[in-house]
């Protein structure tokens, strides 16, 4: 079936489903058919490649998003970061959708001029995948299993959907040693008793469901895994919930960092993710950490925190984005233990941006004014959450404290209720174009930050009869710098070639036929360098500056 | 008929080496306390085997004793060589998997290969041994070795079959750009002279700061400050493949295999070797999820070459809180006999004692997965003149390392100065010491090495748990029932489960569990304090006492209260101390 009849037929199904797409979360098997037909529909543009699969066997999809043949700098774009937030794979692929428009005169045809565009939409599958499923149970782990209570057995008591209504939310256990309590003005709100207050708890909190292994322990060993997000190798914490076995043990963490090292063209990661930098910035270090050769082979301490100039630079780049995503509510940048986004900076060597996405914005009373600022206490998490879902036509969401009969607490009130999952993690469907919006033109100014590279001529000197000094500074003209200073001092990263290309009966006198540098610092920092050149007068060379992370350029200079 | 024929010709074909081997059980030779005196394999420990060498010896062991040695891999090198595991146990009294298992590797750095022969030579020698000596009878039919000869095949080739210095390569065969050129492994070593060596360049110079030993010509010294000189030092043999300036900066590889394990990993601005991301390098992670993989390992070894250590972790300030004093026990008292059976080997903690490591593989045995480990540098300056010198430095002093070569060697171990042209510094000379020489044990002192450290070695897979039912006693209660106390001692130095692990939850509990047709258990106890009687009661799961580790040559008590008739089976199941199982009849 070939044929034109047959692309109009998938045009039509393209179209017809693009329109319905900003209207709901796709799963896996949704995400990876609406992938393949972006890359079948825009072979140009798009190619669809997997970079390994999921602990349960789901394709990492990348889409490469590249317009003709000549090399250019890259930024790769990585969703689903923590695994409940599928919220960052749609906007991945709205992301994607945007770049493939037909109009050459728009955005995204001139932004592909300059970079390529790498997307991950999501690098979680597994843990993506609990939100398309009955029940409905939040989960950041891939599907690797794990013996969580260490008794030599893997995934033998998880959740259960005690109540039949086909989602996981809380449970609570009355006990005379309980420290959470219901609040007085909302009889649905279960807080944590203030016991330094007086209060006393009476509630034990669980998430729902049952000692399955019959060892004390309820929940103590659900399906899966490894949280992705705490499995990468900056400061990776061992043994700790979700972290694997080891640093990068997971297929997926480990084929995201193989495949950012197979491309050394890319400039900038941004992600979707809990550990993020937009709003506020990665912790400052307090100078630059020491470069002495010497020091080095003695000790170097392990590094955390941003030296400058990259955190001035993160900083600044987070200032223009966060004022474009105009957002209430921010959560605070979780620790980053084993993260994804702060590995990108750290150990990859890359400027990294993360953002959460999405998150549930400040909640107003009628008077529009923040109910935070009037209410004493504060909210806590549950109730901002609640009232918001209450506020934004979600009142189903917080569900009702419902009694239920319980196995392993016979004769004791236990209570299913709370919120429903995802509910706060994600937005509903029906928001997302409003979100897309925003987050296109955040998305579509990332090349602007890129170092540009620029030879400077600084004179051709006649020493002698067919004898040319050739001197040049080779100046950056981005905003960023050309190196984070981590990842210049990295091995694995390109250094900037600064190549001479002679043509015949040309020689080199002094100087090398190419130079590497290191790094230059953003806005019109420069290197000098020169050549001695035997050339018949009147002949042309050609310089040129590269680094597949950067914008290139040359420069040919005559000999006169 | 034809086919019967072909399988007598094919089972005949089979047996001949067999017969061949087995004719030579007799032999008239007066045996050498040490090695067998007619081995059913025969094996020359005198020289250094290469990758298909080694297979080959693998198979013939594994073809000789299919009771004791069996050969498998555990996954590909980078070039896709077989990393080969040779599991050793007498397989009739139990699976591998269910005894406490000694993991044994050696050349993670590509030219210490002597570490390749340690552990073949151990493999060999409890096969052999197997029967005729009691104690590694004993050895075998309680624990399990997990031997992976070489865990760097790839590069130990091109060390062994490649021109290369004795310091080249370190890093495995993983293509890397290591100059940040975009070209990778663009400008290694060169051999100038073609003699399959890599030395030293030196070249005439007015003032050089060099000159010739006058009694060792070999030598190169420095001359006073106040003196004249004749040389100047180029380095290591080699020319500006690239044109960038700079020689021998982008060879194969270049990382280092011992700084890329996951526990405390460090990137290269910190760690320099430590290449892209903990296990990066396909031979590590291999080993790490075979590791991951069988928790009755209970013990770790691996060998490394030169300076005549016995090493420990951490490798790292960071984590010297991490080593609790009762490991950091059995560490010193396993390490100090080791010094005893090693003379010139000295026991130090790699962090403290010589320098930091981030992503060492010790560090993650231990760290990570809770298992005492030790790292031998092997070969010392004590093996040529018998001198402890704690100056020599790891390979001895350079001029002990010339008279070696010429009183013992006579003058095998060293290239003599020779002339050649090089492209970019003209006329120089060429010479210094062959790759085989300085690092790695001559021909004569190789059996010594690897039967001495094997000997270490096997003195710490033997401390590995021995566990026994030390005792069951029984206590008639009122109204039919009774209370059982049970005591599991370990026989050896090791407890079931280190601190590292208790405090970390990386494996298991051991178990001590009762069954039976007719036995009601009414409740269970850990007995915390037996002089005390103080008891921790399990409430779940009463049957099934978990227990947090049998200390080393200590023991663990546990109580039930039953009401039982007939027969009960106790069975201690322990993941590094195997299962042990006794009747007893109410």
């Amino acid at each position: 079936m070939t044929g034109p009849i047959f692309k109009i037929a998938i045009l039509f199904i393209t179209i017809s489903n693009l329109q319905l797409a900003a209207q709901s979360y796709h799963d896996h098997a949704e995400l990876g058919k609406r992938m393949k037909q972006l890359a079948s529909k825009h072979p140009d543009l798009v190619e669809l490649q997997s970079i390994g699969e999921s602990a349960a066997g789901r394709e990492l999809w990348v889409a490469k998003i590249n317009s003709g043949d000549h090399p250019k700098p890259a930024i790769l774009l990585v969703g689903n970061v923590d695994g409940r937030t599928v919220v960052g794979s749609k906007i991945c692929l709205a992301f994607i959708e945007h770049l493939v428009k037909d109009d050459a005169k728009t955005t995204p045809a001139s932004l592909l001029k300059q970079v390529s565009c790498y997307v991950i939409p999501s690098i979680n599958p597994d843990a993506a995948e609990s939100f398309f499923q009955t029940p409905l149970v939040e989960s950041a782990f891939n599907a690797c299993p794990v013996d969580e209570d260490n008794d030599g057995r893997v995934d033998e008591d998880g959740v259960d959907d005690l109540n039949g209504d086909g989602m996981i939310t809380r449970m609570c256990v009355r006990d005379p040693a309980g420290d959470w309590i219901f609040d007085s003005s909302d009889s649905a709100s279960l807080r944590p008793a203030k016991k330094t207050k007086g209060e006393k708890g009476e509630y034990l909190l669980y998430s729902e469901g049952l000692d399955n292994d019959k060892d004390g322990n309820i929940n103590e060993d659900g399906t899966g895994g490894v949280n992705i997000n705490r499995n990468f190798a900056f400061r990776y914490a061992p043994f700790s919930t979700g972290a694997g076995p080891y640093p990068m043990s997971a297929a997926e963490s480990k084929a995201l960092a193989a495949f950012c090292f197979q491309h050394p063209e890319i400039a900038l990661v941004f992600s979707f993710s809990p550990n993020h930098n937009i709003f506020k910035p990665w912790p400052h270090a307090e100078k630059a950490p020491s470069s002495s050769k010497k020091r080095e082979r003695r000790r170097q301490k392990p590094i955390e925190k941003v030296p400058e100039p990259d955190h001035t630079a993160l900083a600044a780049m987070g200032e223009i984005l966060g004022k474009m995503l105009p957002m209430t509510g921010i959560p605070a940048s979780k620790s980053g233990n084993g993260a994804l986004s702060e590995w990108a900076y750290f150990h990859y060597g890359r400027w990294s941006l993360s953002t959460p996405a999405w998150f549930v914005p400040s909640v107003t009373d009628s008077s529009n004014e923040k109910i935070e600022r009037k209410q004493k206490p504060p909210l806590t998490e549950y109730q901002r959450i609640s009232a918001w879902l209450k506020q934004n036509g979600q009142p189903q969401a917080v569900l009702n404290w419902q009694e239920i009969e319980h196995p392993d607490f016979p004769g004791r009130q236990v209570m299913i209720g709370g919120i429903k999952p995802f509910a706060g993690i994600n937005p509903p469907a029906d928001s997302l174009p409003s979100l897309f919006k925003r987050y296109i033109p955040v998305l579509s100014r990332l090349p602007d930050f890129i170092s540009k590279l620029h030879i400077y001529n600084d004179g051709v000197k006649a020493l002698y009869a067919g004898v040319y000094r050739v001197s040049v500074r080779v100046v950056n003209n981005g905003f960023l710098p050309t190196h984070t200073v981590l990842g210049s001092r990295m091995k694995w990263t390109r250094k900037i070639k600064l190549a001479l290309a002679l043509s015949s009966g040309q020689s080199v006198i002094e100087g090398r036929p190419f130079y590497l540098i290191d790094r230059i610092d953003a806005y019109g920092s420069s290197r000098e360098l020169s050549w001695i050149i035997k050339s018949a007068k009147g002949k042309r060379v050609t310089l040129t500056a590269s680094n597949p992370m950067v914008f290139s350029t040359s420069l040919v200079l005559e000999l006169k | 008929m034809k086919h019967n024929l072909i399988l007598f010709i094919l089972i005949f074909a089979h047996m001949l080496p067999a017969m061949a081997e087995s004719q030579k059980r007799t032999p008239a030779s007066l045996k050498a306390m040490g090695a067998p005196n007619a081995p059913q394999v025969e094996i020359a420990w005198n020289r250094y085997y290469s990758y298909d060498e080694v297979m080959e010896i693998a198979d013939r062991l594994q073809k000789a004793f299919p009771e004791l040695v069996a050969v498998t891999s555990i996954g590909k090198s980078v070039q896709g060589r077989d990393l080969i595991l040779l599991t050793v146990t007498n397989h009739q009294t139990g699976r591998a998997e269910a005894k406490p298992a000694m993991y044994i590797d050696g050349n993670i750095h590509s030219n210490e290969i002597q570490g390749t022969e340690v552990s073949l030579y151990t493999a060999w020698y409890l096969a052999e041994s197997f029967g005729t000596v009691e104690w590694i009878t004993d050895l075998l039919n309680r624990k399990a070795f997990y031997i992976v000869p070489s865990i760097n095949p790839d590069a130990r080739d091109y060390f062994i079959r490649r021109p290369n210095s004795p310091h080249s390569p370190r890093s495995g065969l993983l293509p890397r750009d290591d100059d940040g050129d975009g070209a990778i492994d663009e400008d290694g070593y060169d051999d100038l002279n073609g003699d399959g060596e890599i030395v030293q360049m030196r070249r005439l110079d007015k003032r050089g700061r060099w000159i010739a030993d006058p009694q060792i010509p070999n030598l190169m010294i420095r001359v006073e400050a106040d003196q004249k000189g004749k040389y100047e030092l180029l380095g290591w043999e080699g020319i500006d493949n690239d044109n960038d300036g700079r020689i021998n900066e982008d060879g194969p590889g270049y990382y280092d295999p011992n700084r890329n394990w996951g526990w405390n990993w460090q990137p290269d601005y910190v760690q320099r070797g430590a290449d892209q991301y903990p296990f990066s390098i396909p031979e590590n992670r291999a080993v790490a999820e075979f590791v991951t993989s069988h928790i009755n390992i209970a013990g770790a070894q691996s060998y490394h070459n030169a300076g005549g250590m016995i090493l420990r972790g951490p490798g790292a300030e960071e984590d010297e809180d991490l080593y609790k004093r009762e490991d950091i026990e059995i560490y010193d008292f396993i390490a100090k006999r080791g010094e005893e059976m090693l003379p010139g080997y000295r026991y130090m903690v790699v962090g403290k004692d010589m320098y930091t490591v981030y992503g060492g593989e010790l560090d993650w045995f231990y760290g990570a997965r809770g298992i005492l480990t030790f790292t031998n540098e092997l070969w010392t300056s004590v093996d040529m003149f018998g001198q402890q010198d704690d100056d020599a430095g790891w390979f001895g002093r350079r001029r002990d390392t010339h008279r070696f070569d010429r009183l013992l060697l006579f003058g095998e171990g060293t290239v003599d100065w020779q002339t050649v042209e090089h492209p970019q510094y003209g006329e120089i000379e060429i010479g210094g010491f062959r790759k085989s020489w300085t690092r790695t044990a001559p021909s004569f002192l190789l059996e010594e090495l690897c039967h001495r450290n094997m000997a270490f070695t096997l003195y710490h897979a033997d401390q590995m748990p021995l566990l026994s039912i030390d005792t069951v006693s029984v206590t008639p209660l009122e109204g039919g029932i009774y209370q059982i106390d049970v005591v599991i001692g370990n026989q050896r130095l090791i407890p079931t489960r280190t601190q590292q692990d208790i405090g970390n939850g990386i494996t298991p509990p051991d178990v001590v569990a009762i069954d039976g047709e007719d036995v009601d258990i009414i409740a269970g106890f850990f007995v915390k304090e037996p002089l005390y009687d103080e008891v921790a009661e399990q409430l779940y799961h009463p049957d099934s006492i978990r227990i947090e580790t049998i200390p080393g040559n200590g023991k663990a008590q546990v109580r039930w209260l039953l009401a039982a008739s007939g027969t009960v089976r106790i069975t201690c199941r322990s993941q590094k101390g195997g299962v042990i199982s006794e009747k007893y009849t109410f």
